[in-house]
């Protein structure tokens, strides 16, 4: 009720009230009760939530931190071991950790209890009596390969199975048993347990009960299955030094270095007879003359893909031999190196897990791994180099012992005074440590969880130490850097969490930002453009009522679920873009130079058209020439395909069989045939290419001009590489360069004068010359961008390698459109928000001294209302970044690393999405996607506060207004 | 009582304006002809006929509503903006009429110095403020634009306050100094008429002293028509003067007659403060 009507109200009565005396009224206690619970609440509420936003934020961080922190050792025991001689052949932890298998020099494989060294099981491995002289383990088909002096080769598999007993059934017999303590299964018992068990298998003479738990009785047993020897062909009574095995299912890789320093390498296939009755080896060898004597040799090594044979002796020299022939052709060796600087020597070499690595430890305690890599300007003549994966820190005493893990690239080291340490290569993190003993270390090993690691020093002391691994695979390096990863050429940025069994873990998280930036950054470019121009429109050209349908009507667009727009991109839009992709493409360009074209044309129509022009009317017309301009992007777009992206005629010589061999190769080439996407576009480029293995020249000369051979245009395949030079691409590409250097030089150099002269005509005229010069810039960014597109075309630069690429129906221009509109009403609505917000004051003084109302728009409106229309994109940037349906649905979610926009990628926040429901809690994987979750906080935490500083100065400026 | 002239504009019938024959007798620059204006179905304007002499000061007195602001925006065409406004009658500026089809509107606001109630600098320097009818123009050579804007500023007895610091911010201006920058951007282009919309309704009595100096001053040069509500401004600064009531024109002659010795008794009430 305001005054007035009080007034009225009192007025109306009986009488004036009489006048009481004045006094100052109290606050009701209801008033200041709901005052006080009010303020409690709001208070309350505002620190719950700053406290919930910090708790996320904490709880981010301590789910990522222990990514970066190192594991550690835990209890440590140590033993003398039951072992005749000090320097067993071979350790390996036992299945449940309270063993070691040990190959001892004599032929005995022994399993030594952990805690009192104790000889739990022994099986002999002997051939005929003679022990083997070298043996090696390959972890993933739990196959002991053996080599005897005589020159024949077993493998055998080894099995430990663990059976838990039934405790009623235990308890009666060995109810007297301590925790811990274990009885071997004789006679009387072993047929009661296979009873009670219901064996399938038969228990070997090595079984015995152990009693693991107070109601726990496992039986254990070491069952060794050895082959019958094999002999290796030309290696018959020739003793072997050293050998190495790789094997698979199929085929075994063997090499073997002999006492007398010859080489043979030898590959052995199980052949299955039909008709059962087992498998027998088939084994066939070729020796590798070595071509120089070697010196002391520390171990001898095939690649798990058979292509390289390794030789590394103990002065730091390797040798390598191209084994990819197998064993039906020679086997140079190809390269030879210093695999270590000045004196060095390696005390102790090893393949990683993966079987692609070389390890090597030397005696300065610094332990480098190696890899083979492609390089096409390597001298060898596999076109490979053996290159420096990893090094870690020197740690003084000399590496003595390497031990493999068995499911991540994780090592164990033993040194010469004693210590032991876990170290993983791909990160290049240190694991867990154990201290110096002053005994050396003369075995390692590790187990595959990676909880314990066990060592056998030179006293025969048997130490075993509990660790605690922590997250190995991760680290600065791992998570954000390039890492040279097996079996790839260079380092690269590579995500890729989950692979087959013993695969490398590549946990950059790089290219997820990249795919994160890209998405965004596409998206941006689309809709900033669109939503600013369209707030501009509506908050200074439309009319009020017009604007109230509108604008809710494009917030509307907003509440559409991302899932919605995922979808829609994923089964409509990206099958359209790939169906009319020249379309889309000329889109970009036409339909901004039709509008523009018609906005000049209208200014020759008469006066009084314009006036009729009301806002829906002009609407009606905006939208009619929106129409029309994709009508004409769909008439141009085959068009430009056809002129532009069809075969050129080295492409239909090549097609058409017109060729014939090349008298020269350009240098880069050296005699390859095998070459990339790329290679092959830059052969072409000089009218070359590779027909069965042979360099030819194309004779363009030879084919007709209207030949079709070659087959039709089509942007695709010219995006594919298959067909076409760099130019056209670079013109489409260098369309936007073009027009905004076009722009800028008419804003610099022409427009002044231009003023003069439009000024001087009549209004008429003044538009007629302004169409003029829009059609003559546009012609003039065309020439600009053919004379770019042929400069960097000369200079030897192709678009497929940047910013075009092979095209994939998910690709990032979808996304950018999809995301594109989905981010437009934001930026689109607090845009105009912004700029209705600028006083009207400042509108009338523009316009009052005689300001057009764009002129009005862009030299007053826009400027004052620059914070809120760049807090405007900021939102919608954080929108983009975060956004997690469009993306997930309407790309192929593969974490490339290309600025290809036809190339799919993945973001951060669809990586999460992807991959949570398989990442084991409180695994490695489980906190990188914490990580991502953090790393896409961070990004959007420095995009809004930076927004938020421009905000404020921008604030500061008008702060008067 | 012979109060009918009001009665019968609030009854809505219409009334024949007092027009002083001193007013025929000068040449006129602006020539409104039964002009009328609708804000939709109200009509706010009714069938104004009035010219304004060349190289005077003219002031528009009434009370609020009564349709002076509308009348002064009407001459260019400010109104325009608003969508449901109608007109009818003409404006006429040296003769040309201003509502014709062919007049571009722009260059019609370039002939017109404007300068509103409030004081709406553009959030600018103060240089960049002045010369800005002219960038838009198209004009941006320096010399031009500096010259241009000295002698706006000192037309608008502001240079010698400002001349240090012509590219700090107009917004640190004090409200007197920042209207009197205002005028400057008015006169800069050099117009043919300056429209005053209550310039000193915002600012302190000092400030608004210096601005009817400035008034004073400048109506040598440009003539000069100028919306008020405090009489005493317009018996200051004025020439002739117009009494404007609910839309229509009452009366309108020279100020020391409309002031002293007005021809109807209601402009006489109304001057000397009896309603309003």
């Amino acid at each position: 009720m305001n005054p007035d009507e009080r007034d009225e109200h009192t007025n109306r009565g009986p009488g004036p009230e009489p006048p009481g005396p004045v006094s100052l009224r109290q606050t009701g206690s209801w008033v200041r009760f709901w005052d006080g619970v009010a303020g409690v609440t709001i208070t309350g509420g505002g620190l719950a939530v700053l406290a919930a936003m910090l708790g996320i934020c904490v709880f981010l961080v301590a789910s990522a931190a222990p990514l970066f922190g190192s594991g550690g050792a835990g209890a440590e025991q140590s033993t003398i071991a039951n072992l005749d001689d000090s320097a067993p052949m071979l350790v390996r932890l036992g299945v449940r950790e309270h063993s070691a298998l040990v190959l001892e020099p004599t032929g005995d494989l022994r399993e030594l209890s952990l805690h009192t060294g104790a000889r739990l099981a022994s099986v002999d491995v002997r051939n005929e009596g003679v022990a083997p002289s070298a043996a090696s383990y390959d972890p993933q088909g739990h196959t002991l390969t053996l080599a005897y002096p005589d020159g024949t080769t077993r493998s055998a598999s080894i099995d430990q199975p663990d059976i838990l007993l039934d405790p009623e059934f235990a308890e009666n017999a060995w109810d007297d048993m301590d925790i811990g303590d274990w009885i071997r299964i004789d006679g009387s018992h072993r047929e009661q347990i296979a009873t009670a068990l219901r064996l399938r298998t038969d228990l070997s003479d090595q079984a015995r009960v152990v009693r693991a738990g107070p109601d726990e009785w496992v039986v254990e047993d070491l069952r060794v299955d050895l082959t019958p020897p094999a002999s290796i062909p030309g290696l018959t009574g020739v003793p072997v030094k050293v050998h190495s095995v790789r094997a698979s299912a199929r085929l075994g890789r063997l090499v073997c270095l002999t006492d007398e320093g010859r080489l043979f390498y030898a590959e052995s296939r199980r052949v299955v007879r039909l008709g059962g009755g087992g498998s027998s080896e088939r084994v066939q060898a070729r020796e590798t003359p070595l071509s120089q004597a070697s010196p002391e040799t520390v171990g001898v090594f095939v690649t798990s893909d058979g292509s390289s044979i390794l030789l590394v002796h103990a002065d730091g020299l390797l040798r390598r031999f191209d084994a990819r022939g197998g064993v039906d052709s020679e086997i140079p060796e190809v390269e030879t190196r210093r695999l270590l600087e000045g004196d060095v020597r390696v005390t102790s070499a090893q393949m990683a897990l993966g079987g692609l690595s070389l390890l090597v430890g030397d005696n300065t305690g610094r332990v480098t791994s190696w890899t083979t890599v492609s390089d096409p300007s390597t001298s060898a003549i596999d076109g490979r180099r053996f290159r420096r994966a990893s090094t870690s820190s020197a740690g003084g005493s000399p590496v003595t012992a390497i031990g493999v893990g068995e499911r991540d690239r994780t090592i164990a080291l033993g040194f010469a005074d004693g210590g032991i340490e876990l170290r993983n290569m791909t990160s290049g993190k240190r694991v867990a440590s154990l201290p110096a003993t002053g005994t050396g270390v003369i075995a390692v090993a590790v187990a595959p969880a990676l909880d314990r690691a066990i060592a056998i020093g030179s006293d025969a002391s048997l130490r075993s130490a509990q660790i605690e691994p922590g997250h190995p695979q991760a680290g600065w390096g791992a998570l954000f850097g390039r890492v040279l990863y097996e079996g790839y050429d260079k380092p690269e940025f590579i995500y890729q969490s989950t692979g087959a069994q013993g695969a490398e873990a590549k946990l950059s998280l790089t290219p997820l930002i990249w795919g994160t930036l890209k998405a965004t950054i596409v998206a941006m470019l689309i809709a900033a453009p669109i939503a600013v121009l369209g707030a501009i429109f509506s908050s200074e050209f439309l009319s009020p009522r017009v604007r109230r349908t509108i604008k809710p009507t494009v917030e509307l667009m907003a509440s559409l679920p991302s899932v919605v727009l995922g979808f829609v991109a994923a089964v409509l839009v990206a099958p359209y873009v790939r169906d009319w992709l020249p379309t889309v493409m000329v889109a970009f360009a036409v339909v901004p130079l039709t509008v523009m074209g018609v906005a000049h044309a209208w200014r020759l129509a008469p006066a009084a058209w314009s006036r009729r022009m009301s806002s829906v009317r002009l609407l009606g017309l905006i939208a009619a020439v929106f129409v029309l301009s994709v009508a004409l992007s769909a008439l141009l777009g085959p068009v430009i395909e056809r002129t532009l992206f069809a075969p050129d005629r080295v492409d239909r010589a090549l097609a058409a069989g017109a060729f014939e061999p090349a008298e020269s190769a350009p240098p880069w080439l050296d005699a390859r045939t095998d070459l990339t996407v790329s290679e092959s576009r830059r052969l072409r480029a000089d009218g070359l290419a590779i027909r069965e293995d042979v360099l030819v020249r194309a004779l363009p000369d030879r084919v007709e001009l209207g030949s079709d051979a070659g087959g039709q245009a089509s942007i695709r395949r010219w995006l594919d590489g298959a067909i076409g030079g760099p130019w056209p691409g670079w013109v489409v590409a260098m369309i936007l360069p073009a027009s905004v250097l076009v722009a800028f030089f008419n804003a610099r150099f022409v427009a002044r004068r231009w003023a003069g002269v439009v000024s001087a005509q009549s209004k008429r005229a003044g538009a007629a010359l302004e169409l003029g010069r829009f059609v003559v810039s546009a012609m003039v960014t065309l020439v600009v961008a053919i004379g770019l597109a042929w400069a960097l075309t000369g200079l030897g630069f192709d678009p497929r390698d940047s910013i075009f690429g092979p095209f994939t129906q998910r690709n990032t221009l979808v996304v950018g459109l999809v995301m594109g509109f989905a981010v437009i009403p934001i930026i689109y609505t607090i845009a105009d928000d912004a700029m209705r917000a600028v006083p009207n004051s400042l509108r009338s003084a523009s316009l009052g001294a005689g300001a057009t109302r764009w002129q009005t728009a862009v030299r007053i409106v826009l400027p004052v209302a620059g914070s809120g229309i760049f807090s405007a994109c900021m939102i919608g940037l954080g929108r983009a970044v975060g956004e997690t349906m469009i993306v997930l649905m309407a790309t192929g979610n593969t974490p490339e690393m290309t600025m290809n926009i036809f190339a799919g990628f993945r973001t951060l926040a669809a990586n999460i999405a992807v991959e949570l429901p398989e990442a084991a809690r409180g695994g490695t994987h489980y906190r990188v996607l914490f990580l991502c979750g953090l790393v896409l906080f961070a990004m959007t935490a420095i995009i809004n506060t930076s927004a938020e500083l421009v905000r404020q100065s921008f604030r500061k400026r008008n702060a008067a207004l | 009582m012979r109060l009918n002239v009001l009665e019968a504009i609030r009854a809505g019938r219409p009334v024949e304006s007092v027009i002083h024959p001193e007013l025929a007798r000068s040449p006129s620059v602006l020539q409104a002809e039964n002009f009328a204006l609708w804000y939709g179905q109200s009509k706010t304007l009714h069938e104004v006929s009035m010219g304004v002499p060349r190289g005077k000061v003219t002031a528009l007195i009434g009370p609020s509503g009564c349709g002076k602001s509308t009348l002064l925006r009407s001459i260019n065409r400010l109104n325009d903006l608003i969508d449901s406004v109608r007109i009818e009658g003409d404006i006429t500026l040296n003769g040309e009429p201003v509502y014709s089809p062919d007049v571009d509107v722009i260059e019609l606001r370039k002939r017109l110095g404007m300068v509103f109630q409030r004081p709406n600098p553009f959030p600018m320097s103060i240089y960049e403020n002045v010369v800005y009818p002219l960038r838009i123009d198209g004009e941006n050579r320096k010399p031009v634009l500096r010259e241009a804007c000295e002698k706006a500023l000192k037309a608008a007895a502001i240079w010698d306050e400002v001349k240090d610091r012509l590219s700090s911010s107009a917004l640190g201006l004090s409200g007197g100094q920042q209207q009197r920058l205002c005028i400057a951007r008015a006169v800069v282009a050099d117009p043919e008429v300056l429209l005053l919309d209550e310039p000193c309704s915002a600012l302190d009595p000092i400030a608004t002293i210096r601005i009817e100096e400035l008034i004073h001053e400048i109506s040598s040069r440009y003539t000069v028509l100028i919306v008020t509500h405090n009489m005493q401004q317009a018996a200051r600064v004025s020439d002739f003067t117009a009494f404007m009531y609910l839309g229509r024109l009452v009366e309108y002659g020279p100020t020391a007659t409309i002031f002293q010795n007005p021809k109807l008794p209601e402009t006489e009430q109304y001057v000397t403060g009896r309603f309003g």
